[in-house]
């Protein structure tokens, strides 16, 4: 028997469904509205699609377990949070995809399914971070942001937020083509230079600008504590990067170069997200 | 207050509400890996196979419309598939050319090619030309 961290009304159940709602259309609208990745939905073989689900179920996960449920949850109530974030999802991403007139009785159940999936998982990521970050700040779903949070600057667990926080910024842009234009049109020089420019951007987030939640889930005690959270957050930024153009077919056919230019390209964004997008989605909730 | 927090958690359930949203969210994962799994296990390697049918001719104004059906049979989508309609009349010929972005493996696409005139023509031969395999 699971032992839930909470026990909640069928009203306030309804609330939470409402946050999750909100949370997973402000977080995957752009790409409710991008062609391209309706374009995946069928183009993608759907072995693909399968890892594209089980990676984001990963990413769930990670922040209902390091940030969206109370720190006493168990994995149990983890996964079971998950599910339900992905099932709303699938239908939240069906209603919108119908009411665009993207998905019909026109079009062949692979189209219909393929569009859907690859929606929903952005919005399950979504519904996960409207749940946990757009509630009243006293009901209890503080995760690390609590106040006795105890794995607040925890390398592991911060990673894990990183990481999350990377793939909302990535995902949102990877299925574009504008990221492949400019790998392809920008010498190696200047994508040297974006590189650079991302991991000084991700350093000045998380060291040195006193962003809001900095002081709270920034290891930056020595040098080499700051030096490891700056790498650290570049690398995530580029796994997360690597990982979305891959899921948005981006990488195929390509060569080996431009796959790399376009991590990189795609890695401004990401690391944005997995300095500044980490950090903000710990302290939405936090009393500080 | 963490440990109100354990004692209250002993009592702790989900509601009905929470069970038939888990219960749902359950079938629609599943069922969506299941149908994905069955897709790719039928799904072979191969070029995109398009077939072509013209399925309606109608005037408007002072053109005539000829309406195709797009399907591909393949178990690859075509992109950027390139159409060629050669219209015949009873003293010429006349051609129009259609582009259509997407036709998903299995699926079908409509497009409506233009033809200057009212006349009806006596046959009217569509072929694809072309298309990129993305």
């Amino acid at each position: 028997m699971i032992d839930f961290s909470h026990q909640r009304t069928p009203y306030e159940s309804l609330q939470e469904y409402g946050r999750g709602l909100a949370g997973g259309l402000i977080f995957a609208m752009p790409l409710l509205f991008t062609m391209e990745v309706w374009w995946a939905g069928f183009i993608l073989h759907p072995l693909r699609i399968v890892f594209y689900m089980a990676a984001t179920f990963l990413i769930l996960l990670f922040y209902n377990r390091f940030v969206g449920l109370r720190k006493d949850a168990s994995f149990g109530e983890v996964i079971i949070d998950s599910v339900e974030e992905m099932g709303l999802g699938l239908l939240v991403a069906a209603l919108i995809l119908w009411l665009s007139g993207r998905i019909g009785a026109d079009k062949t159940a692979l189209e219909i399914g393929g569009k859907i999936i690859m929606e929903a998982m952005t919005v399950a990521i979504g519904v996960s971070v409207g749940t946990a970050q757009l509630g009243a700040p006293d009901d209890g779903d503080e995760g690390m942001a609590g106040e006795d949070g105890c794995q607040s600057k925890a390398y592991l667990p911060q990673t894990a937020v990183a990481l999350c926080g990377a793939v909302l910024f990535a995902a949102n842009i990877a299925p574009t083509d504008e990221i492949t234009v400019i790998a392809m049109e920008n010498s190696p020089e200047r994508i040297l230079l974006l590189c650079l420019f991302s991991i000084m951007l991700g350093s000045l987030v998380i060291h040195f600008s006193e962003f809001r939640g900095a002081a709270a889930h920034v290891a930056g005690e020595t040098f080499s504590l700051k030096l490891r959270g700056i790498i650290t957050t570049y690398a995530v930024a580029l796994v997360a990067s690597a990982s979305s153009l891959f899921f948005f077919g981006k990488f195929d056919d390509q060569p080996f170069y431009i796959m790399v230019a376009q991590t990189i390209v795609l890695g401004v964004p990401a690391v944005l997200g997995a300095s500044a997008g980490r950090l903000l989605l710990q302290t939405a909730n936090s009393r500080s | 207050m963490s440990h109100n927090r354990s004692e209250s958690r002993e009592r702790n359930a989900k509601n009905p509400l929470e069970w038939v949203v888990f219960g749902l969210s359950c079938l629609l994962v599943l069922g969506a890996l299941g149908f994905l799994i069955l897709t790719a296990m039928s799904c072979k390697d191969g070029p995109a196979d398009l077939r072509i049918a013209v399925s309606e001719i109608t005037s408007r104004g002072d053109s005539t419309l000829v309406t195709i059906i797009l399907t591909n049979e393949g178990t690859k989508t075509a992109a950027a598939v390139k159409v060629h309609l050669t219209a015949t009349y009873p003293s010429e010929e006349r051609e129009s050319d259609v582009d259509v972005d997407f036709v998903p493996r299995g699926g079908r696409r409509e497009a409506i090619a233009v033809f200057s005139g009212t006349e009806k023509p006596l046959t009217i031969t569509p072929k694809v030309v072309g298309y990129v395999e993305p």
